[in-house]
């Protein structure tokens, strides 16, 4: 470690021959499992655009269950926090350690404010009954509105265990951080984490006006 | 002798500072303006409208986000057949779920499924089948 | 053994040195013999399902235990055995080895995937014991979500086993792009990785439906989401769409790596250069991608929308162009080639015979107006054992007996090789050639019970399971007494010209002590050459 700087060199793994070659396959790595992400969350994509095309009216209706201003501000914790590690893989390739640590900080409260309005918007649908077929209780004029609830828990259910997920590799990013393991030469998991957290964001980008936006 | 590794431009680019903000601004923007036109009735407008800016914010995200703009286009090309191939799944399961009733063209609407349900108890019992609602 | 150099085999010792192993050699060696227990197992319930049929009405299982037999049989042989069977034991041992390279690009995701497939593996067997589940692997709704057997947790198996796939596709992948040794561009790599390549495409871009699709029907059962269910508005065969994206792709991830074990082995054996070359590497893709686009043929009778099931009928008259491609050219490799008649050969024309017939059937199941008599019968039962088993499995007995010297370092006896493939050829044809007139008359699959007249054919068919799994257990019988007191094999003992036939039989750690500098194509026989002018 350099005692001056608090760096700590990065060496590559025995099986490549360079660095390129190491960060190519990374990025490459990431690239491919980010389209399994697309897919696995495609899936629910598509089961939402068959019952919309069935049930149009009920979508509206469910929509004006949904508050379009926690959605809202969701949407702006999420898209800061997209920028928030971007600065931090820039301040690593910039050599500035605390500032990619209090980025990343930064990164990581945004997300858990994300999971805190979840949480509120949760316990407003738990309070009305507006759940999955299995325990829904709700009112509403369209039969099929337990449809929607059990679409709207399953898609944002499954985005908010990704978020968990990156705060989990957030946390892990953090630490290492700490110990000053990126720098201008050597920061590839930031960078992939990264491109983790904005497709988690594309994602989102997508949900928020499909199930809250409906007119 | 060449390799495929010297192809990689600038492995260590750095997204300018310009880029980021400006994206960062017109994501919001962008966000705040989608929230607004839907609450105004504009027909057929509000879907259109909608999925025009879901696009905008989506390749804003890509481009300079994730990087695409200085990105191999290999690379891009690997990450847009996702979307590729959830185009096939959706459209050709559309070929079958909008073309049902040609199969069965004396009911309007599609075939075998029902758009009629009984509401479901409380406590979520498993309800009664009930028969085609025509 | 006491003064034997040094290689993957024995060094480093113990047993935690395997469990926490990054070498690609070793998680491709604890795949195998995963992979051969699944088999084992999947194969006992066939064997069972085949001798509940001996009559109609009860022998010795009840309607419900020959429900879950099948099912059991299966889901362990399709996301058990066939889905992993060639890429993650012999692709995951071979390919690093073709390249050159010392591993693959992400040795440690190679160990969670296997360990991961042990989990999926343990939870199915979990699921085999808490009350079977009795829908057959394809799990359909509304029975699937109604039914009271186990469902759940074998979906949840299915689902973690998923990923092992993935993560091996997703490694492969990433290990053809980049650790490329220094000369070999892409079509200078044996014909196996271009095989394999595909399959990872698929891997890579089909499962994850597969995955939302069982986390769906999980769901389903837990909270009635109700996107399958009628009852709530959902649709039933929208299950049936998500299923069969995955699953026809999922046919390919099964035969395409299949096709590359052939792709090797016709050349070594014929001491000819592959005929075509590019066309068999870019049929590999072109099927992968096809297959994409044809998951309704399984649907013609499910309610899907006539436009649908005629786009569905063409594109999947399509795919057979470019396996017929494939076919043609390993017979042409095979032409004026100079022949040796050795077990991995012998294999092979096994295959090009039985997958021939398997394929031209799939070819008559395409078609609409036939498939809906034939749907459901056993028509496709037989049709799918051709191709899975006459293809898949005999391409992966081929493959480990070609690479079995490389693996461990020791020959097995020749001549039992030869016996045992005569009993398991006889054997498959007696079990399932049977079988196509059995559906052609009118035989549904699945049922329990049968007209009496089909009787004859069963009994023949339930004889052949017995013949083919003698032969099976022939083959265990001489690869363990190769094992114990095989002779040593050399380096090449097929002659053949691949990177992985310039290491070490067992190879060393590290693979290789030089790095190899490819200045050719991988199949050039000198013979070859001088004829080509
Ligand atoms: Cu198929």
């Amino acid at each position: 470690m350099d005692s001056a700087t608090g760096i700590k060199q990065h060496h590559v793994a025995h099986h490549f021959s360079s660095s390129a070659q190491e960060f190519e396959a990374a990025k490459l790595g990431t690239l491919v499992f980010l389209v399994t992400e697309v897919l696995f969350f495609g899936g629910l994509f598509v089961g939402y655009a068959i019952l919309r095309m069935m049930y149009p009216a009920m979508f509206v209706e469910a929509a004006s269950h949904l508050s379009w201003q926690l959605g809202l501000l969701n949407t702006i914790f999420l898209i800061t926090s997209a920028f928030t590690m971007i600065m931090s893989v820039r301040s690593a390739q910039l050599n500035k350690r605390q500032a990619c640590f209090y980025f990343l900080l930064i990164t990581f409260l945004l997300a858990a404010c994300f999971m805190g309005v979840k949480a509120i918007e949760y316990a407003q649908k738990f309070e009305h009954g507006l759940l999955p077929a299995m325990w829904f209780s709700g009112e509403g004029v369209a039969e099929t509105l337990p449809l929607f609830f059990g679409l709207y828990f399953a898609m944002t259910g499954l985005h908010g265990i990704h978020i968990i997920v990156g705060m989990g590799l957030l946390i892990w990013l953090m630490i290492r951080t700490r110990r000053g393991e990126f720098y201008s030469g050597y920061f590839t998991p930031l960078e992939m984490v990264g491109l983790y957290w904005h497709v988690v964001d594309l994602v989102w980008i997508f949900l928020f006006p499909l199930l809250y936006l409906i007119r | 002798m060449q390799t495929q590794h010297e192809e990689v431009p600038h492995p260590h680019f750095m997204i300018p500072l310009k880029y980021t903000v400006g994206t960062l601004i017109s994501l919001l923007v962008l966000a705040v303006t989608n929230v607004i036109i839907s609450q105004f009735d504009l027909g057929i407008y509000n879907i259109v409208i909608m999925f025009g800016i879901i696009l905008v914010m989506a390749t804003l995200d890509m481009l300079f986000f994730m990087g695409f703009r200085w990105e191999r286009g290999f690379h891009i090309m690997m990450f847009l057949s996702g979307f590729v191939f959830l185009f096939i799944f959706l459209s050709f399961t559309l070929s079958d779920i909008m073309y049902r009733n040609a199969t069965d063209p004396y009911k309007m609407q599609p075939y075998g499924i029902k758009n009629l349900v009984k509401p479901l108890p409380a406590g979520g019992e498993h309800s009664e089948r009930t028969e085609h609602s025509e | 053994m006491t003064t034997a150099k040094p290689n993957y085999l024995n060094s480093p010792k113990g047993i935690l040195s395997w469990i926490f192993t990054l070498d690609h050699k070793r998680i491709g060696l604890m795949y195998l013999v995963a992979i051969a227990i699944s088999f084992a197992l999947g194969g006992f319930f066939a064997l069972l399902v085949r001798l509940e049929l001996l009559n109609p009405g009860k022998l010795f299982l009840t309607s419900q235990q020959y429900n879950q037999s099948f099912t059991l049989h299966g889901a362990i042989m399709i996301f058990l055995f066939l889905i992993p069977s060639i890429p993650a034991s012999l692709a995951n041992f071979v390919l690093p080895l073709q390249l050159g390279a010392k591993d693959v690009a992400f040795p440690r995701l190679n160990l969670w995937s296997f360990y991961l497939y042990v989990i999926g593996a343990a939870i199915c067997l979990y699921s085999m014991f808490a009350g079977a589940a009795d829908t057959g692997w394809t799990f359909y709704t509304p029975y699937s979500t109604t039914t009271t057997t186990s469902v759940i947790s074998l979906v949840l198996g299915a689902f973690v086993l998923g990923f092992s796939s993935i993560f091996t596709g997703l490694n492969f992948m990433v290990t053809i792009h980049t650790l490329r040794p220094p000369g070999m561009s892409w079509f200078r790599m044996p014909l196996f990785l271009w095989s394999i390549y595909a399959t990872a495409l698929i891997q890579v871009l089909a499962t994850p439906v597969l995955g939302i699709t069982l986390l769906l029907l999980i769901v389903e059962r837990v909270a009635k989401i109700g996107i399958f269910d009628p009852t709530l508005g959902g649709d039933p065969v929208l299950f049936q769409h998500f299923f069969w994206f995955y699953s026809h792709p999922a046919v390919y991830i099964m035969i395409l790596p299949a096709m590359g074990v052939i792709s090797e082995i016709i050349p070594t054996f014929c001491r000819k250069n592959i005929f075509g070359y590019k066309y068999i590497a870019f049929s590999s893709v072109a099927i992968a991608l096809l297959g994409f686009l044809v998951w309704g043929h399984h649907m013609y009778i499910s309610g899907q929308s006539q436009f649908a099931a005629l786009i569905f009928s063409l594109i999947t008259f399509l795919v057979s162009i470019p396996s017929g491609i494939k076919v043609f050219n390993w017979i042409a490799t095979m032409y004026k080639g100079s022949i040796q008649l050795k077990s991995p050969f012998l294999y092979c024309l096994a295959f090009l015979f039985l997958f021939c017939i398997g394929g031209f059937t799939g070819v008559v199941l395409g078609t609409i107006s036939l498939d809906v008599h034939l749907q459901d019968t056993y028509f496709v039962v037989a049709h799918f054992h051709y191709v899975m088993v006459g293809g898949t499995l005999m391409a992966f007995i081929a493959g480990l007996h070609y690479w079995w010297p490389k693996m461990f370092g020791k020959m097995y006896n020749e001549r039992a090789a030869v016996i045992a493939w005569g009993l398991i050829f006889v054997g498959f044809n007696v079990l399932f050639f049977f079988q196509y007139i059995l559906g052609t008359k009118g035989m549904p699959r699945r049922y329990y019970n049968y007209l009496p007249e089909f009787q004859a054919l069963n009994i023949v068919s339930t004889v052949g399971s017995w013949i083919l799994a003698a032969g099976l257990f022939l083959m265990l019988g001489y690869l363990i007494h190769s094992l114990l007191k095989g002779k040593p094999a050399p380096q090449n003992p097929w002659g053949g010209l691949t990177l992985e036939w310039k290491a070490d039989s067992p190879p060393i750690t590290e693979n290789f002590e030089e790095i190899h500098i490819v200045t050719g194509g991988p199949y050039e026989y000198p013979a070859a050459t001088k004829s080509a002018h």
